[in-house]
């Protein structure tokens, strides 16, 4: 199936999608002015919006995930449907149809290279972008009370260095399982950033949680975590209310 | 022209009528008093056979939590939901086991804990606790590390056996982030109906006298009645060994 009906958050992908429709649009009306006896436009849309629908496969091309369009299920089903005079009148339009869900490949393909271009899946400021009602807030009972002073967090955010996990998620989750490690039914990350958005229009979902140090700050997406540490604690740990 | 104009006087006439309508009618009345209350409840389920109604809860101006004690001194709960004209009593339960009433399944700021503890069963306090399950998964390049969450949260019974838990705030942030991370990793389709799924849940564990662990037999023993679409979730009974205690 090639409709979605969720739409994108992601601005760059939104701008993608009206692009593609753009250019078939284009394509729909440069054929149709050419032709000497015209069928009805309405008519023309519809089968071209049949012509789309196709068995495709799902790609992840370089961390874009896409639909590969295989078989013209829409040019079949309109063969069928339509008598042999009309289908000489609409075969075009089917198949502009049917090619119309390559463009959409291809606006979907640069929409990915655009978007991380426009908000890097590397950067930690894509994530936290907006800290106005951000918080801090322990999430293991190895965590102390800890309190957030945003914007000296905002300014640490700037110079914090991007750490490769490789490996150290492994060790993290053992570290905390393993009755023999100083670290059993301890957490690594005990706390939890709230409340902060990500960059408008990137629609980059995250949870963030910050080292029991309070100097690391992971980011975990949807199918990848950006560890990052910092020189300086970012969080101010150990404060009790009642003092 | 004429005909059109024609046309469209009664449908807009129709149109504001429905929207006043909503207005006026869909507003909720008053809650229905005691004995009215029992009474409806007793003609939806004779069995609950409610005696005393313990108290009622608004847990926002259309959903109403209601415990009640029965004539055979059992320890209930039912869930009243504005549906239009009229307050709708939604489910019955004999006992008062804690349940997690999702008004909005997508939304956990929108979900309450809900309880009725029998008496007889001596709890002190409760433990109610959000747990998130450590998890690392790692392919060709990608790494994901999810730390473990286990955040506490404790009522005394005290003074009310009873009681509703909003989700805090940060429970609803955590979960409500959860879920949108987990339905980005399902492929999409075009049916978003399914229900979304979280790998978090909430669990509890109950006090007696002296912070001792104790089976509350009564409280998780009864029947219920469902009469109309309450959203329930259950809420597991925690066994201690299964929390992390840090050194």
């Amino acid at each position: 199936m090639s409709f979605q009906l969720e739409l994108p958050h992601n601005v760059v992908f939104i701008a993608g999608g009206i692009l593609g429709w753009l250019i078939v649009l284009i394509l729909v009306s440069r054929h149709y002015l050419k032709r000497q006896e015209k069928p009805s436009f309405w008519k023309v849309i519809l089968v071209v919006l049949v012509g789309m629908f196709s068995f495709t496969i799902n790609l992840n091309l370089m961390h874009v995930s896409t639909k590969l369009s295989i078989l013209p299920l829409g040019v079949w089903i309109l063969v069928g449907l339509l008598s042999k005079a009309s289908w000489q009148t609409y075969r075009a339009f089917a198949w502009i149809g049917f090619w119309a869900n390559f463009i959409f490949l291809f606006t979907t393909l640069m929409s990915g290279f655009m978007d991380n271009w426009v908000y890097p899946k590397e950067d930690a400021s894509t994530y936290i972008s907006d800290l106005e009602n951000a918080y801090i807030v322990a999430i293991h009972p190895s965590g102390l009370q800890a309190v957030l002073n945003k914007e000296r967090f905002q300014d640490q955010l700037r110079d914090v260095e991007a750490v490769d996990i490789m490996d150290m998620g492994l060790e993290w989750y053992q570290e905390s399982s393993m009755e023999s490690e100083p670290y059993y039914q301890k957490e690594h990350f005990p706390y939890a950033l709230l409340g902060a958005l990500p960059r408008w229009g990137s629609g980059r979902d995250s949870t963030m949680y910050i080292q029991d140090d309070g100097k690391g700050l992971l980011i975990t997406t949807a199918n990848q975590s950006y560890y990052y540490r910092s020189k300086e604690p970012l969080i101010d740990m150990g404060v009790r209310h009642d003092e | 022209m004429m005909n059109k104009k024609l046309v469209m006087i009664p449908i807009l006439l129709v149109i504001i009528a429905l929207i006043g309508y909503l207005f006026f009618y869909g507003k909720p009345t008053s809650f229905p008093n005691n004995a009215q209350a029992i009474k409806a409840m007793n003609e939806l389920y004779a069995e609950a056979n409610v005696g005393i109604i313990s108290d009622v809860i608004p847990l926002d101006s259309r959903h109403v939590f209601v415990p009640f004690i029965s004539g055979d001194n059992l320890y209930g709960m039912s869930f009243w939901v504005w549906d239009r004209f009229q307050w709708k009593l939604g489910r019955i339960d004999t006992r008062g086991e804690p349940y997690i009433w999702k008004i909005n399944e997508r939304d956990a700021s929108t979900h309450y804990i809900v309880w009725n503890m029998d008496p007889k069963d001596e709890l002190r306090e409760l433990k109610y606790y959000l747990i998130g399950e450590r998890d690392f998964h790692s392919s060709a390049s990608l790494e994901t590390y999810i730390p473990r969450i286990q955040i506490e949260k404790t009522i005394s019974l005290q003074k009310k056996n009873y009681g509703v838990l909003p989700f805090p705030k940060e429970w609803a942030e955590l979960v409500n982030r959860n879920l949108r991370l987990s339905k980005a990793n399902q492929p999409p389709s075009l049916f978003q109906m399914n229900t979304p799924s979280s790998t978090m849940y909430v669990g509890w564990i109950p006090y007696g006298e002296l912070g001792k662990v104790v089976f509350p037999e009564n409280t998780v023993n009864g029947s219920s009645f469902d009469s109309d679409g309450i959203n329930l979730d259950f809420v597991r009974i925690l066994n201690e060994v299964e929390l992390e205690i840090p050194k």
